[in-house]
């Protein structure tokens, strides 16, 4: 793969970013409460891919965006799943486990991992969260069986997006800095097929976002 | 690229990657496919369920005009027959001259008026037995049973045991039941005996119904099969009860079970 190739895979994600933003805009007046928390979670994004992208073209370290951007994609995307997961009375350990995950972050920062490295400890333990969150959702979904169009549930699009995200990515977050430094073509190659994920993901989310729920 | 630890590396987490992300897309594809599937078996369910209630409505509805029917018919010729002869001898009485002539046709009358309020009552009783509302279920059985057992036609044991107080419903729907049945036997089986065990177990009222005829025919009880059965059905699930038919060469045995 050439270096040219890997930065324009690198780059297709933000399109779809800017897809679903747009999507989310035209579609905001009837939005659930689910489809608002994504939103949020999209511009947030937004932002964030941003300001790193700023500070990266500056030289400037932006993992620091990344810390604080890991605790606040977990807690928006929990928030969704502790309203859908009702059958698993989700309300009261999602909000131990969400407060549990702000702890940890806290102290990887202080006492693991710091600011400046990646965050590859607490994107492990987002991404096995997401990844049980996501299987119990369909397992919810199986058990009640009431749904006869899938396509038009927001929260299973969110769900699928959720699923193939956070299950491809987790050995990269997890590994990504056992990677050797120097070796920059590989980070280079790792991450350009996590951008392939990332772009199913926010393909699943622009869907969810699209889509007018059913009554 | 790099040396060969590089590559492995690459490789390793590259496989990984992928591994994950085509499981994933495994589990999606497999939870649609599975969800639509039972979907699917549930509307069949439904459907069946829903043609199923519709075949014992339009039964109970054929039920009601042929008990109508038999009321009208009754009415015309038991009542409206004796009424009319009555008619015609209040007639004569205008051309009677004797006392003895007089008497006689006051007798004649007097006995024709005594069939027709027996006959009235009969049709009343049949429409809806007094004997159930005043004394209960088991006087009320006992009184069929006696009748049946006065006619010398076919014989019926009843074996009552002790069973607990049952709602006015409760009882007319089971009443009507062991109607139906007893029923069936007079005019099908060509049985000479019954047996009617009426009994409290377990926190269930059982009804075991046998006699020694020919037996149902088996596709009676399919959804094409007899009104009368269809709503022994209908007054079964009132009682919210499970009914079991085993018919064997000589013998027709009906079991009902409900909670109460």
């Amino acid at each position: 793969m050439t270096e040219n190739f890997i930065s324009t895979l690198l780059i297709i994600p933000y399109y779809f970013i800017g897809l679903s933003m747009l999507v989310g805009i035209l579609t905001y007046r009837r939005h659930t409460r689910t489809q608002r928390i994504l939103f949020l979670l999209i511009i947030i994004t937004a932002v964030v891919e941003a300001l790193s992208t700023l500070l990266w073209s500056k030289k400037i370290n932006n993992m620091p965006i990344f810390h604080i951007y890991g605790v606040v994609e977990f807690l928006l995307l929990s928030s969704i799943y502790k309203n859908k997961l009702y059958s698993f009375n989700s309300k009261r350990w999602m909000n131990v486990m969400m407060i549990l995950f702000v702890g940890f972050s806290l102290i990887n920062v202080l006492f693991i991992q710091n600011l400046h490295e990646f965050n590859s400890n607490g994107l492990t333990f987002s991404s096995l969260c997401m990844i049980f969150f996501s299987i119990l959702y369909f397992i919810q979904l199986l058990r009640e069986s009431k749904y006869s169009s899938l396509e038009r549930i927001p929260m299973f699009w969110i769900n699928v997006g959720v699923l193939i995200y956070f299950s491809s990515s987790i050995f990269l977050f997890h590994l990504s800095n056992m990677l050797i430094p120097e070796s920059l073509q590989v980070r280079g190659v790792a991450w350009g097929v996590h951008a392939i994920f990332n772009v199913f993901h926010y393909l699943a989310f622009t869907i969810a976002l699209w889509v007018r729920p059913m009554n | 690229m790099g040396s060969t630890n590089e590559l492995t590396i690459l490789e390793v987490l590259l496989f990984a990657m992928l591994g994950m992300f085509l499981m994933a897309i495994a589990i999606v594809l497999f939870f649609v496919i599975y969800q639509k599937r039972i979907l699917k078996e549930q509307v069949h369910t439904q459907k069946l369920s829903a043609d199923h209630q519709a075949s014992l409505l339009s039964a109970s509805i054929a039920g009601q005009e042929k008990e109508r029917n038999r009321l009208s018919k009754d009415l015309h010729d038991d009542i409206g027959g004796l009424l009319t002869t009555i008619r015609l001898y209040a007639d004569q009485i205008d051309v009677m001259d004797s006392e003895s002539e007089l008497k006689a046709l006051k007798e004649k009358t007097t006995t024709l008026v005594d069939t027709t309020i027996q006959s009235v009552r009969q049709i009343a009783y049949d429409l809806h037995p007094v004997i159930l509302e005043n004394l209960g279920l088991m006087e009320g059985l006992q009184n069929m049973v006696d009748d049946i057992n006065q006619t010398k036609v076919i014989h019926l044991h009843f074996n009552q045991g002790k069973i607990p107080d049952l709602t006015y419903d409760q009882e007319l729907a089971l009443f009507r039941i062991i109607q139906e049945l007893v029923n069936n036997t007079l005019k099908h089986a060509q049985a000479t005996q019954i047996t009617l065990n009426l009994e409290f177990i377990e926190n269930e009222v059982e009804l075991f119904y046998t006699d020694n005829g020919v037996g149902y025919n088996p596709d009676q009880l399919t959804d094409s099969g007899s009104l009368g059965l269809k709503n022994i059905e209908s007054r079964a699930k009132l009682l919210e009860g499970n009914i079991s038919y085993l018919i064997a060469p000589g013998s027709t045995t009906v079991k009902l079970n409900f909670s109460v």
